[in-house]
């Protein structure tokens, strides 16, 4: 059964979002039941070495552990190269 | 091969780090009033314009001058003021259509760009790129790539 | 070398302006900008001071980096009691104004007492003139800068100045210099006004010298290169700018929202840094036109931005300046958040014009929209009504009502003057204390501390009141820099602040932008400073001069009446717990973190500095 999450690329990984998508940086996005962060990474051919930030419905993904965490229905998943401001 | 400063008004933050290098280089000391490159902003276009000599081949400035106190660098093509001569009479000043030969009241004498005798310390400072020592020949290369990018047949 | 070591000291009750060398054994002990300036005012300003009489005095200074070839190395701050918070205040600004004091052979710029009339001061190398101000009193500051250029027929004066609201005595007016940087928080515009002084117009000649050129090449060319190789520094900030943090903070649950009610704010994205890129319908541009530098800044995050031409804040307005046509200092994180998600306002374009306007007449964004998001939740509850407003319908989310009262603000006019006394009078004045979101009286920045809670007690500590540029922990606990923390932990965030603020007081003292720090530590300024200055500048000198900073300051609002008993956050953040997003049911962890961060200060348990940490600092 595959599920249905909501994908977010901003700063200098907008330029990875799919053409069509919402002003809100976001697309959706359907996934297998086993999808992880890194298969997703991987399938949307986004640059490892750029991804800094990544949060799951708000909460940060330790680099370490990211790759193996898995996604539910309705998960938003955003994704950040390195920012700061102030 | 000789070389030329190439500007790209597009890329200029403002920053002024030419400005000070080239004073630095200059005059000893970071001091914008003392530079030979200045960046002039147009605020409310938005936009910030490196200007300074372009070292023109018949150069107004080296033909106005009484004393021939301008003279041809023929390794850099940079027209180059000579201190002892220069009498501060500054008709080379208002011979320069360009302004780009102003007088330095300290020391009572004309400067100009020099081209740093051919290693422009404003293009090594520059952090965007706006301002570049280029081949003389092909200061439009960049652009022309630029547009012929535009111009590439999709495949 | 590197410092000119040499002040001019004006008085404006007598009329005159006085040069007087640096005190050395000051600046070896506090280095310049922030910390010099702060053992100034506790000399010579007694704590107690009413900071809008003429006994007060505004301390503007360089650091020893201002006006050299180092990155960023264009930065005055502005030193005064604070007639906001009644604590010390310091504001720092970049710009071209502090290189231009430097050139003129100046490290500081004092202005004391207080001219009878309005004045300007003209500042040209050593000739200083104190001189009639009539003709642009009453004008902005845009007007007063294009007077002044015209009037000295001189296009390359470099001008501070404060617009109408510091005239009128708005607590949060801020200095503007050339043309929108800002010495902005804490309302050392609103004294300058007090000094009745319009302007400072500089030009300098003379330059400035290193102690070690071949060294200051060799440390400034490497420490550049770290600025240019570090993501943040080298691409993120001069892509986006600080609005970069706008969807990071939403999408995380810190982002401030209807007065600190809700942490996240559905029309975050459409004014986000983002947004900015997009092109318009009207016109096809986007809002943002390029990205700025300040003076010798390698890293240009300034924003360069136009108003949508169709957007109702430009239309039909016969007196607007031009400028509100054109580019100008383009909208800020900060701004956005204050004037936008905490008043619900998700209309980029207000949100632009309102920062234009804040430009233009020298206003402190943050306080001005932390202030009206507060009238806004007052008026919600019915505790003020249109007759307190002069009319406004001050619901959440009106653009057309955030900009009403930005303009009032402004000009110090009506409901506009009582807003312009800052959140925590004006709540106060209305029964309902507890509504203002503000430390010492100053307004919160852009972080919800139930969701970061480091910066809760950065807020609560911050010794010019609440306050994001006094230990940004943020980077940390949010961004992962120098390394990732957990935001909703309290554990081990007394230490992080510390270090966090202990290391922005060296990097505020010595002539450069905190957002260096970013990619630098002091290992990249110490090197920059010891060949720029004379004898011996290490990391742990600076690391020291850091802490004795903040223990100077902290002194000086102790002796206001401001030290421990004014660490506190409102009740809101303590006892309310966050309703939605990521932090759902989180409140502040003060209570734990405060009394750990007393004691790895060196502090009495009730926040007072003990006569140990005094002597160890040599204060």
């Amino acid at each position: 059964m595959s599920k249905k999450i909501t994908v977010k690329l901003f700063a200098s990984l907008m330029k990875f979002l799919p053409v069509n998508s919402t002003k809100s940086h976001g697309f959706d996005y359907k996934i297998d039941e086993t999808t992880t962060v890194g298969y997703l990474i991987d399938d949307l051919k986004l640059p490892r070495n750029v991804i800094h930030i990544v949060l799951l419905n708000g909460v940060y993904l330790d680099a370490e552990t990211r790759d193996e965490t898995p996604l539910n229905e309705g998960d938003t998943l955003g994704f950040w190269p390195p920012v700061a401001g102030g | 091969m000789q070389m030329s400063l190439v500007i790209d008004a597009n890329k200029c933050t403002g920053c002024l780090q030419c400005e000070m290098a080239c004073s630095y280089e200059g005059e000893g000391v970071f001091n914008p009033t003392k530079s030979r490159i200045k960046i002039f902003p147009f605020h409310e276009e938005g936009i910030f314009v490196p200007y300074t000599c372009t070292q023109c081949d018949e150069a107004w400035c080296m033909h106005a001058c009484p004393v021939e106190a301008i003279v041809l660098n023929k390794e850099t093509g940079a027209k180059e003021i000579v201190n002892d001569l220069c009498v501060g009479c500054k008709v080379c000043t208002i011979a320069c259509p360009f302004g780009t030969v102003n007088y330095n009241a300290d020391s009572g004498k004309v400067i100009k760009c020099d081209l740093c005798g051919g290693d422009p310390e404003c293009a090594k400072a520059c952090p965007t790129d706006a301002i570049t020592y280029q081949d003389a020949n092909w200061t439009g290369y960049d652009k022309m790539k630029d547009y012929a990018a535009k111009a590439m047949p999709a495949n | 070398m590197s410092w000119t070591k040499k002040v001019l000291r004006i008085n404006l009750t007598e009329g005159t302006c006085t040069p007087e060398p640096l005190n050395m054994e000051w600046a070896e002990l506090y280095l310049g900008q922030r910390g010099l300036a702060t053992k100034y005012l506790t000399e010579e300003v007694p704590p107690t001071t009413d900071p809008l009489s003429p006994e007060n005095t505004m301390y503007m200074i360089t650091g020893p980096l201002t006006g050299t070839m180092a990155s960023t190395a264009g930065r005055y701050s502005v030193v005064t009691k604070s007639p906001l918070t009644g604590a010390v205040a310091c504001s720092n600004s970049g710009g071209f104004f502090g290189n231009e004091m430097k050139c003129a052979g100046w490290d500081m710029v004092i202005l004391e007492g207080k001219s009878p009339t309005p004045v300007y001061i003209s500042i040209n190398d050593d000739k200083a003139e104190i001189l009639p101000a009539d003709e642009i009193w009453g004008k902005s500051v845009w007007e007063a800068d294009e007077w002044l250029h015209a009037k000295h027929q001189d296009p390359q004066l470099r001008i501070a100045a404060i617009g109408v609201s510091g005239e009128k005595g708005v607590l949060y007016s801020a200095i503007i210099n050339d043309l929108h940087r800002a010495a902005g928080r804490s309302g050392v515009g609103t004294v300058m006004g007090s000094k009745n002084v319009k302007a400072i117009a500089l030009r300098g000649s003379k330059g400035v010298t290193v102690n070690d050129p071949k060294a200051f090449f060799e440390a400034t060319t490497a420490a550049k290169k770290v600025l240019a190789e570090n993501a943040v520094t080298g691409e993120g900030l001069p892509a986006l700018g600080t609005q970069v943090l706008m969807n990071v903070i939403n999408e995380m649950g810190a982002q401030p929202t209807h007065n600190y009610k809700e942490s996240v704010f559905a029309g975050a994205s459409k004014i986000s840094g983002e947004a900015m890129l997009e092109a318009r319908d009207s016109d096809g541009k986007p809002n943002l036109t390029r990205n700025a530098g300040c003076f010798a800044c390698t890293i240009s995050c300034g924003r360069i931005s136009t108003i949508d031409p169709q957007h109702f804040s430009v239309q039909n307005k016969e007196d607007l300046h031009p400028s509100y046509h054109g580019n100008s200092g383009g909208l800020e994180y900060e701004a956005a958040w204050a004037l936008g998600s905490d008043t619900g306002v998700d209309d980029l374009d207000a949100l632009t014009y309102a920062q234009f306007v804040c430009n233009e007449q020298g206003l402190d964004p943050i306080s001005l929209g932390s202030t009206i998001a507060a009238a806004m939740e007052l008026f919600e509850e019915g505790v003020i009504t249109t007759e307190d407003t002069g009319g406004i319908e001050l619901n959440f989310g009106n653009a057309e009502a955030m900009i009403k009262c930005t303009e009032l603000v402004a000009k110090g006019e009506g409901f506009g003057l009582e807003l312009g006394q800052g959140s925590a009078r004006f709540c106060e004045k209305h029964g309902r204390p507890e509504l203002s979101m503000t430390v010492r009286g100053q307004e919160f920045p852009a972080y919800d501390p139930r969701s970061i809670q480091g910066m809760g007690l950065g807020y609560a500590t911050s010794n010019r009141g609440a306050c994001h540029l006094r230990g940004y922990t943020v980077a940390s606990e949010v961004l992962g820099i120098p390394i990732k923390t957990d935001p909703l932990e309290t554990e081990g965030k007394a230490g992080l602040q510390i270090a966090f603020q202990n290391a922005t007081a060296a990097f505020d003292s010595a002539g450069i932008c905190i957002f260096t720090s970013f990619a630098w530590s002091l290992e990249d300024v110490a090197p920059q400073l010891d060949a720029a200055c004379e004898g011996e500048w290490t990391v742990e000198r600076l690391s020291e001069i850091g802490e004795r900073v903040w223990n100077l300051e902290r002194l000086y609002n102790d002796a206001a009446g401001l030290g421990g008993s004014a660490d506190k956050l409102p009740p809101r953040m303590v006892s309310e717990a966050v309703t939605s997003g990521p932090a759902e049911g989180k409140v502040n962890g003060l209570d734990k973190m405060l009394p750990e961060y007393y004691a790895e200060r060196g502090w009495s348990p009730e926040g007072d500095v003990t006569a140990e940490t005094k002597a160890r600092l040599g204060l």
